[in-house]
């Protein structure tokens, strides 16, 4: 029986991405800036390296889109269980539990057979090991969105709204909910 | 004199040549702020300035400078073509070159044409303009603001208008009425008073009461000299005074509006403040330190929770089955023995121990001695039974599952689940924030608008206090107290000294009399009657000299109050009174109600309309009196005019016949776009002038002006 909960042995690792999007993590976080210096005084929209990372993720997430890695690959330094800790950034706010949001959805996307892992017929970290690639497919391909977007209008992230209404972009309008509830009724 | 075109070249905003041309009757300049029109009026004063050769590169196109090729040279250039006996042309220019990035400016000229039909005479540029445009008429020509109207502020304007313009001129030859100088019959009355005392002194029958008579005249002039003098040092002590408390007076109005828009101002900017404060606009980091960012999440979550609940259905059936599984092999074990055992508690415990007591076998009827094999039979089957009833132990076997992930994943999928609702609203919550935070937004424009509003007001307060900056207004009460003390000391002593000078008249006309008296029986009696007679005429010129000033100043005030009943359209206006102000002799403009009560602070729009008025009427008493007409050029006049009352007062002045140019951000909303509905009333040509489009805001070599004639 294993001695580790699932979550703690999946928050241990740290997900790949293609080096290809270093820039545009460069170009919104204080990826590879000595932590000292603020976000704000940068002009940087957000924080560390995997905040980017994240948001990737739910916009692959949400496309409910996968694309996988090719190429020279990086990772940050922080591993996932250290993702949305407070900081000493002024302003911003920890945010600890979206890690376990994260896990669900990794749990709800991925085919993984839980009853073989109870069984003890797979390892946790071969399990841990296929959510991960979930999680990087599906950041992957977030990055390629966005990354396409800053190719169509160089400025798009720099509104306040820009991150906010690519993600609003990729749900089902408020409206239009409950007219398909309807329907399906 | 109107002007018929004005062509300004690289003059400030007016990059290159640009030229306008003008009609008789109204014309609007409508503009914005920095929009060009104090830039045109002063482009007419600095052409209009006779005086002085000004080549300031300051007034250099910003714009031709940046783009002039070092070495290179143009023109600053305002040109004005009028009509006056003719057309005619005036022309002021100078040169200006780039050199090492420096402005030079050269060659100054100032010319003119007189054109003859086709034949054209050149005249020096400003001599021709004190031809035509004299610099008595300049001053009633070009207004800046509405505070510069009162041009008889100047204690001396309005003789100069009365000297330039009344008939009264005539009269100096014959009567000038100071002390310094002498017009004819003033002249003639004293000549003939010196001969008139000299054939008395000469007269040796009347000597002693001759001497003493005029010793005592000669006193009595002089006492009358000093008394005069004094007098005459007091009334400008008055005026002086006088004048400083006007000032103090509309800078005490000033100073008390400046402190309520800097109130305003302070409420307004913290108004702003704390509304700014409400907008968090950083959408972005609230996708992840809110958590806004699972707005979408909530079918994720549904499709984890119904992947769990199956995996844990699963894991519970096939632990069942497992038992299931074991509980058949172990009846299989027991049925190999050929006989279905009796369950443990038949008998039960009770009767089991009292047959064990009693050792005998109540269940087949035989002995069962102590160590016997019946009864070791029945303890251990006692023994079984009580065991059978005992909590089971583990056996240690191989666990179905031995891993305990789904129960993990169960308690976190309860943990989570107690947020769900809220995840669920994520969507309405982020569309209320963001509708919340436009309407803040929305709220601090418009304050922002309010803001821009008084500081504007701000701006046109310290410009019409010319002189005073901000800090000189607020501190202006200091020598208010000193001021009024030598007002009220100086105005006392006017009136003693009135007393004084009265006395010392009648006192001189008694001894006169007297004197004229011993004259009547003295040789010197002709002498005497020729004086008498050109006394009177001196007299009758000085009456006459007053009553010409009278009678133009009552046609002055006659006039202007024609003008102003025509422009307050349904308003209280008041008289406009011309009068002479008793202590300072000086003439002073009022307005009266009906019942002759003084208006003491006509509002700003009233007080500019009297002063209008006045210069309208001043107008027209000199086209009459000399056969030409003058323009009257405002910009800003009616910066305090309500908007009904500015259409009502353009379309008034439309009517006037005379040639009137307006610059005025007047019909333009606070866009800076133009109110077609209002400009369609009008009825008179109007030019709308306007920053040339792109620009930059912080760049000046960018502004250029366009003027578009718009109607």
């Amino acid at each position: 029986m294993s001695a580790e909960k699932l979550y703690d042995v999946w928050a241990r690792r740290n997900p790949k991405w293609e080096i290809r999007f270093e820039e545009i993590i460069h170009q919104f976080t204080d990826y590879g800036v000595g932590s000292s210096e603020l976000t704000t005084a940068r002009g940087k929209t957000l924080g560390a390296g995997y905040e980017i990372y994240i948001y990737a993720f739910f916009v692959g997430l949400y496309a409910d889109k996968k694309r996988e890695l090719n190429g020279e690959t990086k990772t940050f330094g922080q591993p996932i269980q250290y993702w949305g800790n407070l900081e000493n950034r002024k302003l911003r706010k920890a945010y600890p539990r979206l890690r376990e949001y994260i896990f669900t959805a990794l749990l709800a996307k991925t085919d993984l057979d839980l009853i073989t892992l109870e069984k003890g017929n797979m390892t946790d970290s071969q399990a841990v090991d296929i959510l991960k690639d979930t999680m990087e497919q599906y950041a992957n391909y977030g990055f390629y969105t966005i990354e396409e977007k800053i190719k169509d209008n160089p400025n798009y992230f720099y509104k306040n709204t820009g991150f906010l209404d690519m993600i609003l972009d990729l749900l089902v309008p408020l409206s239009n909910d409950s007219d398909v509830e309807i329907e399906e009724l | 004199m109107i002007i018929k075109e004005i062509t300004l070249e690289n003059f400030r905003s007016y990059y290159g040549k640009n030229t306008i041309k003008f009609n008789d009757g109204l014309m609007l300049f409508i503009g914005d702020n920095g929009d060009g029109k104090t830039t045109f009026f002063e482009a007419l004063e600095w052409l209009f300035d006779t005086t002085k050769q000004s080549m300031d590169y300051r007034l250099i196109s910003e714009k031709k400078i940046s783009e002039l090729p070092e070495f290179d040279s143009d023109t600053v250039k305002v040109s004005m073509t009028f009509e006056h006996d003719g057309e005619k042309i005036v022309e002021k220019s100078f040169s200006f070159q780039k050199e090492n990035n420096q402005i030079r400016t050269s060659n100054f000229q100032f010319k003119g044409w007189v054109i003859d039909g086709v034949e054209r005479t050149q005249i020096q540029g400003g001599k021709l303009l004190d031809r035509c445009f004299e610099a008595a008429i300049r001053k009633y020509c070009l207004f800046k603001g509405e505070k510069n109207l009162n041009v008889f502020n100047n204690s001396d304007a309005l003789k100069y208008l009365i000297d330039t313009f009344s008939n009264i001129r005539q009269f100096d030859p014959y009567f000038i009425g100071d002390n310094e100088n002498f017009g004819f019959t003033e002249f003639a009355e004293k000549e003939s008073n010196k001969a008139y005392e000299k054939a008395m002194k000469a007269d040796k029958s009347n000597e002693t009461q001759e001497k003493i008579l005029s010793s005592q005249l000669i006193k009595l002039r002089t006492d009358l000299q000093d008394v005069r003098t004094r007098l005459k040092n007091n009334r400008i002590n008055a005026t002086n005074y006088s004048t400083k408390l006007d000032d103090l007076e509309s800078s005490k109005e000033a100073c008390e509006q400046l402190k309520q828009i800097n109130e305003r101002l302070k409420s307004l900017n913290e108004k702003k403040t704390k509304t700014e404060s409400l907008v968090n606009e950083d959408y972005t980091v609230k996708l992840l330190d809110e958590m806004w960012i699972l707005c979408g999440f909530s079918n994720i979550f549904a499709e984890f929770q119904t992947k769990i609940s199956e995996a844990s259905k699963e894991k519970r059936k096939l632990e069942n089955e497992a038992i299931k599984e074991k509980g058949k092999q172990e009846a299989i074990k027991e049925l190999a023995k050929g006989i279905i055992p009796l369950p443990p508690y038949i008998p039960d415990a009770k009767t089991m121990e009292e047959m064990l007591t009693d050792e005998f076998c109540k269940v087949c009827g035989r002995e069962a001695k102590k160590d016997s094999e019946a009864y070791n039979f029945m303890y251990s089957k006692l023994q079984y039974l009580i065991k059978s009833q005992q909590p089971q132990e583990n056996t240690e076997e191989t666990p179905v599952f031995p891993n305990n992930f789904i129960d993990e994943l169960n308690k976190k999928s309860n943990t989570l689940e107690s947020n769900i609702l809220e995840i669920n609203n994520l969507q309405i919550k982020i569309k209320d924030y963001i509708e919340y935070v436009e309407a803040r937004k929305a709220e601090a424009k418009k304050i922002q608008n309010n803001i821009d509003v008084e500081e504007d007001n701000k701006r046109k307060l310290l410009a019409q206090n010319d002189n005073l900056t901000e800090d000189e207004l607020k501190n202006s009460y200091q020598n208010i107290t000193n001021w009024y003390k030598s007002k009220s000391e100086a105005e006392k002593q006017v009136l003693i000294l009135e007393k004084e000078e009265k006395d010392i008249e009648n006192k001189l006309a008694e001894i006169q009399k007297s004197y004229d008296e011993l004259g009547k029986t003295s040789t010197a009696n002709t002498y005497r009657k020729i004086h008498t007679a050109f006394e009177k005429i001196q007299n009758a010129f000085k009456y006459a000299k007053d009553k010409n000033t009278k009678e133009f100043l009552a046609l002055l005030e006659a006039k202007a109050n024609e003008y102003l009943n025509k422009l307050n359209i349904d308003d209280f206006t008041g008289i406009i009174r011309i009068y002479e102000d008793k202590i300072e002799r000086k003439l002073k403009i009022k307005l009266e109600d009906r019942n002759g009560t003084f208006v003491a602070s006509p509002n700003q729009a009233l007080e500019t309309t009297m002063y209008m008025s006045v210069l309208f009427a001043v107008s027209e008493l000199t086209t009459i009196r000399r056969d030409y007409d003058y323009p009257l050029i405002f910009d800003a006049p009616t910066s305090s005019f309500a908007p009904q009352k500015e259409s009502d007062f353009f379309n008034v002045i439309s009517d006037i016949k005379k040639q009137c140019i307006i610059f005025t951000k007047s019909f333009l909303n606070d866009e800076g776009k133009l109110l077609d509905d209002k400009i369609d009333k009008l009825h008179c040509t109007i030019n709308r002038m306007e920053k040339q489009r792109p620009f930059d805001k912080d760049d000046l070599s960018t502004i250029q002006t366009k003027i578009t004639l718009i109607k």
